[in-house]
């Protein structure tokens, strides 16, 4: 038999889901690297992305999550990132000052805390104050989450 | 306490949901580029590599682990020379989703369509890719392409 709506605060399902519709909600990640010290916008697979072209969205929804791993050379030029969301900077995070290599950093925001619509144009950019010093072998992984289907 | 099988038509959570096994009915997209001018029919890039299709002997692009269907893509471009065009999924040796883009030179144009689960399906071991085509010479010629296309799991 099946139900109509069901609406809860919370769900914990201890074996498999499986839904014959979409789920609104759901997170895919968007991924962006940058192997130089240079600073400046993150690529797509190989090719570098301006803030009017990069990746596109189908859906409206929000940017929830961004992780990056990297190398930091010196800490006079502290690095930061920004997601930039048809052109503008909307997410803003500056990380740690020290110098590692491999170092790692996670963020998280609210839904709806910087959201976008269909067909808005995605940025992550990789950011100091001197370009090609400090700051090298970034990749970064963007959580976005979709509004409901 | 977990218990057995319930079986709903639409379920919302408000706060958080946790599955302590696997999501049957999960999206996932797939990022493909394509930066320099191009006149013709071209394969985007998965990342570094060609994706390809060499009349069925030679197909490059992202295999696929499960089966699913193609629920949405998206492009982001700029559009030099005025002509009729178009985006194309392809699914191993078919092209089974193409799509008329605008005729309209401009950058930082971006467009997305989406189209009902079931519509495109895919099997495990198959593989994805798409590409851009001028409409057989209508002299179109795009450049900074960035695409997706989202795929839900089975």
């Amino acid at each position: 038999m099946v139900e109509g709506k069901y609406t809860v605060k919370e769900i914990v399902i201890q074996d498999k889901a499986t839904l014959s519709g979409e789920i609104g909600g759901d997170i895919v990640y968007y991924q962006f690297s940058k192997a130089s010290g240079d600073y400046g916008n993150g690529l797509v697979g190989n090719q570098i992305t301006t803030l009017t072209n990069s990746l596109s969205t189908s859906r409206a929804g929000s940017i929830v999550y961004m992780s990056i791993e990297y190398d930091q050379t010196t800490t006079f030029y502290p690095p930061w990132i920004t997601i930039a969301v048809d052109g503008v900077g909307v997410w803003t995070e500056n990380l740690t000052n020290s110098v590692a290599a491999k170092k790692i950093e996670s963020f998280s925001q609210a839904r709806g805390t910087d959201t976008f619509v269909a067909g808005a144009v995605i940025t992550a950019r990789f950011l100091n104050n001197k370009k090609g010093v400090s700051f090298d072998d970034k990749t970064l992984i963007m959580g976005i989450q979709y509004d409901a289907v | 306490m977990g218990n057995g099988k319930k079986t709903y038509k639409e379920v919302i959570t408000t706060g958080d949901y946790e599955n302590q096994g696997i999501i049957n009915g999960s999206t996932q997209e797939l990022q493909y580029q394509w930066v320099d001018s191009t006149a013709g029919y071209v394969y985007m890039k998965c990342g570094e590599v060609q994706s390809s299709n060499n009349h069925g002997t030679d197909i490059r692009g992202y295999l696929m682990l499960y089966s699913g269907s193609i629920v949405s893509k998206s492009i982001c471009y700029d559009q030099t020379i005025a002509g009729s065009h178009s985006l194309i999924v392809w699914v191993n040796n078919s092209a089974v989703w193409s799509t008329a883009l605008t005729d309209n030179v401009a950058t930082g144009v971006t467009e997305e369509f989406t189209q009902a689960r079931g519509a495109d399906t895919f099997s495990a071991g198959d593989i994805i890719y798409i590409a851009h085509s001028d409409d057989a010479g209508s002299g179109n010629t795009v450049d900074q392409m960035f695409a997706k296309v989202e795929i839900i799991i089975d």
